[in-house]
Order: structure tokens, then C-alpha cells, then sequence
């Protein structure tokens, strides 16, 4: 059952848009220490640029390491908000309502610290222009459309694009009750124009309910896409290890699951910072973990079929790379943290009522789901690159650097940054959505019993 | 007599019951569907005021779309691989599987841009025309009418009747963008 | 506002609506048909176990088999799905699904014969790791037979109101048949008991189901090709199965509807509309799949790989792969993106019997080179083998067995109540029509 919202318009106004109105003090400490450490992140990249990519820890075979780890986890953090957006809106569940602003808000900032990373570890990155772009045509150069690594910008920038439009478009009304609420002349006048005269009409919140669906049902495929594109980069290569048929739905589903549990992260931490308790309850939490349960079992068969299947042929060199990779080596251990962080300890204890409606224990078990599924793209991509070639001569091993360490936490400072500035200027929240729902909650009463209800879509 | 005087009528209502029987008293009054708008800062069922059903061909942009983004991907790819022919691991120039990622994201961005332009369309946004109040974000129900200037206080009747805390009017013989007056 | 099926509104809940099994003439000539083919069918069947011919005499009905595991032993799925979702217009549509596990026991008479026409496990690619329990042989019946004992024991549970209440006073039936009933009172504990079971059985089906789909899949296929190696195909295998068990609910629904007024006042526009983006989904869903196995390979270049995907899609059984393309694919996309079909059964029907044609060829290319690979053991083709067509007894065998299916189906449905009459009332119930301002509104329920 969902806590009904009972507080009345203006009210949910004044609540939604509070952080966007006025500004406590911690956001400007808090701006600052995340700014801080993306700064170092472009610190970093600026030695590097000078000093060139074995600053970075980088030399054969293993030219792929934390930023790569970092491009593939951040592109499955980005997934949650649009799948959970756009599959409940197309469901028409009710308990969405809170969720997806935050969501796709989520899948912006990621998506955009995701693709930061092909970009750093290229090296030099404006040679990317002529990677990805015709930038050179009158030389004849052009982008090589057969590469997965020009797919790979194609599938990211449509999904990013669409995504940005997605969300721009849903909140309209909000920009326009922003709009109404403002009370200085430069965010009346910014608002204003970027709500586009918004009025509310019949007309207007008809499309809204139309193109809400038509963008979900749009959104989707590419969503699916993404991290498939993503997943080809390494899938059809003949890397050990790599050459699976299975990468493309495996990542699609480990990337779910790392980011819903993210969503789950974000909302519990938003609902604390942002005094949001009448918005997100423990039923919208429940919900998406119950939603959890079933992506993290999907992932899990298709953990067992990559791994019987990359054993089944029995090919010495894939044996060798799984042996590597949870048996011998010293990856060993992250292997058991990968498993006991994605599936083991966090599964089951979801299987619990009093777990899934515990703030405490969902913030706990969805940050070891994420600190898993990074571990798990690690254990993905760099054990398989040490023993990539053949011959023995061409081995090599991996140790990440302390600048990479610096730029994986820059990403978490971007993302987290991204959130905090956008909430300053809008709401998490999306707030014509919320006074929806309080219109469309109804009640049945069958003999005694007063059953919730709603009305349909 | 090319511009016609045409006024815009809004009254502004607490609830939404009032604001459902001031569009039925104003079909009523012979005032036409097309003629009458409500505006609330929240989406309410269709039909739950009475307003006439809203047509539109939003589906139609995609379709449209998803061609144009699949015609352009298609020659993007073939010309590019074609102006550099480069042969690589024995496979074909122009080979249908390697190509499929990139007509497919066109296809779908192609899609997505034309539904945001078919939204913004539909919507009529932007929309600068109307009138509009903001007390509408606080919860109060618009009910817009537009009308010939001499039926302007038949219409005022019907919204005052319905119990109207406000209405707010603007002349019309060009499009304007503000409230003109405003009679409680 | 869409409009919900009047009868669904309109349902009797005092005196209860009891559904009751189809009345489905024996004299009837498709009917009759079917039995014709169905004892063709079996006479297939037995010159085959009676033939001394090896593994490659039951390629064509492995490819049968695969059939029946695909879209009838998926179909109970598609009702689970309604019910984990409280899906409103999957209510018509559970009891429908639920009835597929009978033809699906047919698979285990196939698969018996089959399996022990295999070569051993040692020196060929297995999932079994060269483990000498039994398997393939003990393990993949074992599987089997467990999926089919979940699927039977779930729509046994589902049964048990609907049966207890056309059986009327339970202290006059014999003890056997009360203990069948689960001597039902209709008691509170009893309908909590019956909705928890029906979710668990269910998650336990499709879990079974899932397994079997990797086995089956394996042993029968991936195992016996040289150079076939597709971690993602067992998946593939269960989304075009799931395609087709929505495809077969849709033909049963219009069945339903077009000559069963009483039981078919309950299907209409919105079953069909939720059944068709389903199909679309599926569907875009197999091409997804279709397509990472092969880009894959595509890619890779390796040449074993490449000689069984020849084998199989490009050049040697390339009219089966063809057809499948066109039947799952291509005109099902080409139809089920517009609104207007989806939302119409008969346009509908066609479209999902295109699908289980498509569905028959994928299977025949998938699996017919495999059981007739000369050389198992090996890593790769040397070269590529020609293509294996069916004799008359193949053919009889997949139509005769496909007619026992249909005969079985229509059996069940003479047997027990085509809808589920507890789901149905507990929906109606929950749905209501109310004026909400000016408009009417469908106002759904949402008990925990």
C-alpha cells in the first residue's frame, strides 16, 4: 500500500521547491569538498596529457584498466533512471512518481562522467574528432562505422541526448510552477523562458501523458542498446575471456542492477539531506527492491551462463582466464568480495520484509551491490588482458595507479556534483506528478475492508 | 474588419467541481468546445471537467522521424565506409551486420528529436498567447474562454455564476501576451 | 479512457460466476482432423523407436520436441508473469496459459528416446563437465520432469476453487475427491493459502523452466555441432519460447471468442492490446538476442565458429533460417508496430500463428544439423555438411505430434473451466466504474 501524499498543493510545492528557493549552509561546504576533488580528477588528467598514458599505469598488454572499469560502471549506473522511468511510466504504477526525477537526473550526470572517460584514456583526446567524426573529410579521413568504438559515441550520445530531452520535457510543469513560485526578476525570467509558457491547458497535460509514454517506449530499446554497444567492445574481440556471446545481455542486466541499487542509494540519501520523508517512504523503497530481486536473479543466470559456457568448450586459454580469475592469482580475492558485494550477502537479505523497508539496511546492501558490480567489471576486463596474447613473452601484470585512483573518485565527485547544483536550480522531485497522484488515489471499500485504488491512466 | 476583435475571458475557480460546471454552463450558453480552455498546475482525468476531447497526431512524428534518421545513418555509413575502404579482418566494406548499430541509433534518435518536435508542436509551445495567472500554481482551476468582444459580458455572467473569485480579461485584436484587467 | 471488457465489470459475484470447461464437439471436423493426424503422429512415433536408425533418425523430432518445450511448456509463463505483476488483463488469460502444461508432458515421450540415442559425454564439449551421474540421459529427465511436475502441480492448485465449487457439498464426495480438492471450504486461510502457492509454483516453474531450457539446449544442440559454442543461446532458446507461448495464448483467445460466446465475453480489445505489445516486445527481444550471438561470431571469424553458424543460418539450412526470419521477425515487426492491430484479436491471431510457423523453421535449423552432425567429437567442421531434409515420417511426426498437442489442449479444455472464475471474480472486485467530475473512470484496486 502507498503512503497517499496528504498534504495539500501548496504545501507540496513549498517542500518540493524548498532547496530550490533558498540554499542552507552545507551546500556551499558540501560544493566545495566535491569540487575539490573533481578538481584533482582534472589535475590528473592535465599531467597526464603532458606526461602521456603511462602516468596512468598503462603498458602492455593491459591497456585497459581503472578507466575503462570506471566508462563501463558509470554507463550501468545510467541505466537505472530510464529503465525505471520509462518501464514504470509505460506499467502505470503509482509508486514511480517520486522516483523518476531523481532517476533520470542520475542517468544525466553518469551518462556525462561516463563518456569523460573514453576521452581521458584516449590519450589525446581531440584526435577522438577524427575517431568518432567526419571532422576530416577533405583529407579523407573518416570514422571507421565497422568499430565498436564508433559505435560506442553514436549509442551513448542518442542515449544521452534523448535522455536530456526526456526529462526536459517532463518537466515542463514544474519549470512552470518554478516559474510562478520565483521571486526575483532573473529566475522569473529564466524560468520563464525555459518552461516555454507552460499553462497547464488540456491539451498541454493530454501530450504530456502521451509523450511520456511514446518517450518511454522510445527511450527503452536504446537503453538496451547502450550498454550492448558497450558490451561489443570487449565481446567481439577474441581476448580470452572476452569472446562470449553473453556480454551483451550480461551487461545490459549487471548494469540494472548496479543501477537501481544506485537509485535506491540516491533516494535514501536525498529523502535524509532533503527533509523528504512524506515523498519517499518505505513502500517506494520496498517496491524498487522487490524490483531489485528479480534483475539481480536475471544477472545471476546470466553470471552462470557466462561462466559454464566460458568453461563448456574447454578451451585452455578461456579455463586459464576464469582459473585466474576466481581461483589463482591475485584477483582471488576480489573475486569472493565480488561475489559476497553483488549477490550473496545482499540477496538474500532482501528477501525480507523488515529489510527492504529498513532505510539503514537498503542504503548499506544497495552500496555493497554497487562496490560488487565495480569489482565485478574489473575482474571482467583486466585479468583477461594479462594473459591476452599467447605467447608467454607477451604476459604482463597490473597494478592501478594513485592517479587513477584520484580519477575514479573524481567521477563520484562529478556525479554527486552534478546532482547537488541541478537540485539548487530545480526540483529532485517532479512536483505536477506528485499533486497527480493525490488526485488519483482513491479507496475501495469491499464489505469492511478499505482497499487502496486507483484510477487508471 | 481583417482583424477580428476577439477577447480572452479567465476566470479563476478554488475548486475543481466549480470549475467543471462553469464549462458545462458555458457549452450551455452556446459557447463553442474549441472556445474554452481549463488550465490547472495539475493534470486532471480527461473529460473530468467536460472539455471536449483533445485530437492530436503525436504519433505520427516518430514514424517520420525514425525514416529521416535511418536515411541519413544509411548514408552516413555506406559513404563513409566507401570513401575509405579499408579491409578489415576479411570482412566486406559495406556488410549489413557491422553497420546495424549505427542505422539503429539513427533510427532511434531520428525518432526521439522528431516526437520532442511533434510535443512542443501539439502543445502549442511556446506559448506566449494565453492568458494565465499565477494562482494557478496554487491550486485555483482557469477557465479560459475566448469570444467575440460582444458576447464578453454574457460569458463574464456565466463564469461569475459559477462562482468565480476572479476573472481576468484581455482585449484581443493581435496577439498579446499579458492580463490586461482583472475583476473580482 | 480505454474501455475494460463490460463483461469483466459486469461479472456476477452473487450468485457467483463459475466458469465452466468448453463445449467442444468430438464430431467436429478440425477436430476429427486432428485426430487423424495425431494417430499419424504416433505411428511415426513408434516406426521410429521400432527403426534401427541412430541418432540422425530423430533429428527432425528432436527439432518437435524443442517445439513443445519452446511455445507450449512457455505459455504457463506468460500467466505467472499476470499474476506476479496483478496484471488486470491477464485474468481472461491465466487459465488459458495454465492449460498448456498438458501438451507439454508430451515432450518427456520424446525426449526419452531421444536422449538415448546420444553419444557419450567424454571427448565432446558438455556442460556437464564429463560428470558420470547419469547425464545427459538421468539429468536432462530429471530436469523435465520436474519443470512438468511444478507446471501440473501449479495448475492443480490454480483448479482447486473453481473445481470445488462446480462440485458442490464436499461432504458428499468420496474422500479421494475431497482429498483432491484439498477438501476446500473457501475459507480465509484457504484463498491465502491458494494465491501464495499459485506466485510460488509459479516462480518454481519458471525457474525449472529456465534450467531446462539450458540443458536441453546444450545437450541437444551445442553439444553435438562442432564449432557451436554460444553462451547466450539457451537465453535465446527461452525468449523466442516465451514469443511463442504469447503467440499460442492469442490463438487460443480468438479460438475462445470466435466460437465460445460464453467464454469468450470475457476476451476482447484489451487482452489483445496487452498481448500484442508483449508480442512486440518478445520479438524485438529474439531479434536481440538473434543478433549478440551473431555479431559475435560475426566478428570473431573464428572458423569453427563460423562453419556452424554456415551451417545453420547462412548457407545450409538458410530457407528454414529465412523463413523463421520473415515469420518471428520481420512481418510480425512490420504489423504489431501499429496500434490498430494490436488492438484487434483477429488481426491479432494471424499474426501470432505467423510466429509459431517461424518458430517450427528456427527449430528444424537449429537443431536438425546438430543431431545429424556426423562427428560430435569433433572441434570443427571440415566441411560444411548438406542439409538434412524430412522424410514422410518427419513430416507426420511434426504434424501428427503438433495435433496431439492441439488434441491434448482441447481435452484439458473439456475437461476444466477455460478461465480461472476465483481471479476473475477477485478482478471484478477490484475494478469499478465511477463518475469522477464530468467523466466516468476505471478505479482499480491495489490490496497489498
Amino acid at each position: 500500500m502507498q503512503d497517499p501524499v496528504t498534504v495539500d498543493d501548496r504545501t507540496v510545492d513549498r517542500e518540493l521547491l524548498d532547496f530550490v528557493m533558498r540554499t542552507p549552509r552545507w551546500f556551499f561546504g558540501s560544493t566545495f569538498a566535491l569540487a575539490v576533488g573533481l578538481l584533482a580528477g582534472v589535475l590528473v588528467f592535465l599531467t597526464m596529457l603532458n606526461w602521456g598514458l603511462q602516468f596512468l599505469g598503462y603498458s602492455s598488454p593491459v591497456y585497459w584498466g581503472f578507466l575503462i572499469v570506471n566508462f563501463v560502471f558509470w554507463i550501468g549506473i545510467s541505466h537505472a533512471g530510464v529503465m525505471i522511468s520509462a518501464i514504470l511510466r509505460i506499467v502505470q504504477a503509482e509508486w514511480r512518481r517520486p522516483v523518476t526525477r531523481a532517476a533520470e537526473i542520475v542517468t544525466v550526470f553518469s551518462l556525462m562522467t561516463a563518456l569523460m572517460f573514453p576521452l581521458i584514456h584516449s590519450g589525446r583526446p581531440w584526435r577522438t574528432l577524427y575517431w568518432a567524426f567526419p571532422y576530416d573529410w577533405i583529407r579523407g579521413m573518416w570514422p571507421n562505422p565497422r568499430s565498436p568504438l564508433v559505435w560506442d559515441p553514436s549509442a551513448i550520445m542518442t542515449y544521452l541526448t534523448s535522455t536530456i530531452l526526456f526529462v526536459y520535457i517532463a518537466m515542463l510543469p514544474d519549470l512552470a510552477i518554478a516559474r510562478d513560485r520565483a521571486t526575483g526578476p532573473v529566475r522569473k525570467t529564466i524560468y520563464g523562458i525555459l518552461s516555454l509558457g507552460f499553462r497547464g491547458t488540456s491539451r498541454q497535460w493530454r501530450i504530456q501523458a502521451v509523450a511520456g509514454i511514446l518517450l518511454s517506449a522510445l527511450i527503452l530499446p536504446i537503453f538496451v542498446s547502450v550498454h550492448s554497444i558497450v558490451s561489443w567492445d570487449f565481446a567481439v574481440t577474441l581476448v580470452p575471456g572476452w569472446h562470449s556471446t553473453t556480454f551483451a545481455p550480461y551487461f545490459v542486466i549487471g548494469a540494472v542492477h548496479s543501477g537501481v541499487s544506485a537509485v535506491v542509494m540516491a533516494m535514501i540519501i536525498i529523502r535524509k539531506i532533503f527533509h523528504l520523508q512524506n515523498y519517499i517512504t518505505a513502500d517506494h523503497i520496498d517496491s524498487l527492491t522487490r524490483l531489485l530481486i528479480a534483475v539481480a536473479a536475471t544477472w545471476f543466470f546470466f553470471l552462470m551462463l557466462d561462466f559454464f559456457f566460458g568453461l563448456y568448450g574447454t578451451e585452455p586459454t578461456e579455463v586459464d582466464t576464469w582459473s585466474r580469475r576466481i581461483l589463482e592469482g591475485e584477483w582471488r580475492y576480489l573475486a569472493v568480495i565480488f561475489a559476497l558485494c553483488s549477490f550473496i550477502i545482499p540477496v538474500p537479505m532482501w528477501l525480507f520484509r523488515g529489510v527492504r523497508r529498513s532505510f539503514f539496511w537498503m542504503f548499506v546492501t544497495t552500496v555493497l551491490v554497487n562496490i560488487g558490480m565495480w569489482i565485478e567489471r574489473f575482474m571482467l576486463i583486466v585479468p583477461a588482458l594479462e594473459r591476452k596474447s599467447p605467447l608467454t613473452f607477451a604476459y604482463g601484470d597490473y597494478t592501478p595507479s594513485i592517479s587513477e585512483f584520484i580519477l575514479v573518485l573524481a567521477s563520484f565527485c562529478m556525479v554527486t556534483l552534478g546532482v547537488l547544483v541541478f537540485s539548487k536550480f530545480l526540483p529532485l522531485m517532479p512536483v505536477a506528478d506528485i499533486k497527480e497522484g493525490k488526485i488519483m488515489k482513491q479507496e475501495m471499500k469491499i464489505g469492511r475492508a478499505d482497499v487502496p485504488a486507483t484510477i487508471r491512466e | 474588419m481583417g482583424i477580428r476583435d476577439n477577447t480572452e475571458l479567465l476566470g479563476l475557480y478554488e475548486g475543481p467541481d466549480q470549475a467543471a460546471d462553469a464549462v458545462g454552463n458555458l457549452k450551455e450558453a452556446g459557447f463553442e468546445d474549441n472556445a474554452i480552455e481549463v488550465l490547472s498546475a495539475t493534470p486532471y482525468p480527461e473529460g473530468a471537467f467536460g472539455e471536449q476531447t483533445i485530437k492530436h497526431r503525436l504519433f505520427t512524428f516518430p514514424f517520420a522521424g525514425a525514416a529521416c534518421g535511418l536515411a541519413i545513418g544509411l548514408a552516413w555509413v555506406i559513404g563513409a565506409q566507401v570513401s575509405l575502404p579499408i579491409v578489415t579482418g576479411g570482412k566486406p566494406i559495406v556488410a549489413f551486420p557491422a553497420i546495424i548499430q549505427i542505422l539503429y541509433e539513427g533510427t532511434m534518435l531520428g525518432a526521439v528529436l522528431f516526437t520532442i518536435i511533434g510535443v512542443l508542436f501539439e502543445s502549442r509551445l511556446p506559448d506566449g498567447i494565453g492568458l494565465y495567472d499565477e494562482r494557478i500554481a496554487d491550486g485555483y482551476i482557469g477557465i479560459s474562454v475566448m469570444t467575440e468582444t460582444e458576447r464578453m459580458q454574457e460569458a463574464r455572467t456565466v463564469l461569475n455564476g459559477a462562482g468565480a473569485i476572479d476573472i481576468i480579461s484581455a482585449e484581443k485584436s493581435s496577439p498579446a501576451a499579458a492580463p490586461a484587467t482583472s475583476n473580482a | 479512457m480505454s474501455s475494460p471488457e463490460r463483461a469483466a465489470l459486469e461479472l456476477s459475484l452473487r450468485p457467483a460466476y463459475r466458469p465452466k470447461p468448453l463445449r467442444i464437439s468430438m464430431t467436429n471436423a478440425v477436430v476429427a482432423l486432428l485426430v487423424v493426424l495425431g494417430v499419424g503422429g504416433i505411428a511415426a512415433y513408434v516406426s521410429r523407436i521400432a527403426g534401427d536408425g541412430g541418432r540422425e533418425s530423430w533429428a527432425y523430432p528432436t527439432a518437435v520436441l524443442m517445439v513443445l518445450i519452446s511455445f507450449v511448456a512457455a505459455a504457463p509463463l506468460i500467466a505467472y508473469a499476470s499474476r506476479a505483476t496483478r496484471g488486470y488483463w491477464g485474468l481472461p488469460s491465466r487459465r488459458i496459459a495454465d492449460l498448456f502444461v498438458i501438451p507439454s508432458l508430451l515432450s518427456m515421450v520424446i525426449l526419452i528416446p531421444v536422449m538415448m540415442t546420444l553419444p557419450p559425454l567424454k571427448g565432446r564439449a558438455n556442460l556437464w563437465f564429463d560428470f558420470a551421474w547419469g547425464a545427459p540421459f538421468f539429468t536432462d529427465v530429471l530436469a523435465l520432469g520436474i519443470m512438468l511436475v511444478a507446471g501440473l502441480a501449479l495448475l492443480w492448485v490454480s483448479l482447486v476453487p473453481d473445481l470445488a465449487a462446480n462440485a458442490g457439498d464436499m461432504n458428499k464426495l468420496p474422500r479421494w475427491r475431497r482429498m483432491l480438492l484439498l477438501n476446500w471450504k473457501g475459507s480465509v486461510r484457504n484463498w491465502k493459502t491458494v494465491r501464495v502457492t499459485v506466485k510460488v509454483l509459479g516462480a518454481f516453474y519458471l525457474m525449472a523452466y529456465v534450467f531446462v531450457a539450458m540443458v536441453l539446449t546444450t545437450d541437444l544442440g551445442q553439444s553435438l555441432m562442432p564449432g557451436w559454442r554460444s553462451g547466450v543461446f539457451p537465453a535465446y532458446h527461452l525468449i523466442s519460447g516465451i514469443q511463442g507461448g504469447v503467440a499460442a495464448i492469442i490463438i487460443v483467445s480468438w479460438l475462445i471468442r470466435r466460437f465460445s460466446p460464453e467464454a469468450g465475453q470475457f476476451i476482447g480489445n484489451e487482452q489483445a492490446l496487452n498481448l500484442g505489445k508483449l508480442l512486440l516486445g518478445l520479438t524485438l527481444l529474439w531479434f536481440y538476442f538473434f543478433y549478440s550471438d551473431f555479431i559475435v561470431v560475426w566478428y570473431g571469424r573464428k572458423p569453427s565458429e563460423v562453419a556452424a553458424v554456415q551451417v545453420q543460418t547462412a548457407s545450409v539450412y538458410l530457407v528454414p533460417f529465412l523463413i523463421a526470419v520473415f515469420c518471428q521477425l520481420l512481418i510480425p515487426i512490420a504489423l504489431l508496430i501499429f496500434n490498430g492491430v494490436r488492438r484487434n484479436l483477429n488481426l491479432l491471431a494471424p499474426v501470432a500463428l505467423i510466429v509459431i510457423v517461424g518458430q517450427i523453421f528456427d527449430r528444424i535449423r537449429l537443431f536438425v544439423p546438430a543431431m545429424t552432425s556426423e562427428d560430435p567429437f569433433a572441434h570443427s567442421y571440415e566441411e560444411l555438411p548438406n542439409a538434412v531434409g524430412p522424410d514422410l515420417i518427419d513430416i507426420l511426426f511434426i504434424v501428427g505430434f503438433l495435433a496431439l498437442a492441439a488434441l491434448a489442449y482441447l481435452w484439458a479444455a473439456r475437461r476444466f473451466p477455460i478461465h480461472s472464475g476465483w481471479e476473475l471474480r477477485e478482478g471484478a472486485m477490484l475494478r469499478e466504474e465511477r463518475k469522477f467530475m464530468k467523466t466516468e473512470v476505471l478505479v482499480l484496486g491495489k490490496p497489498d
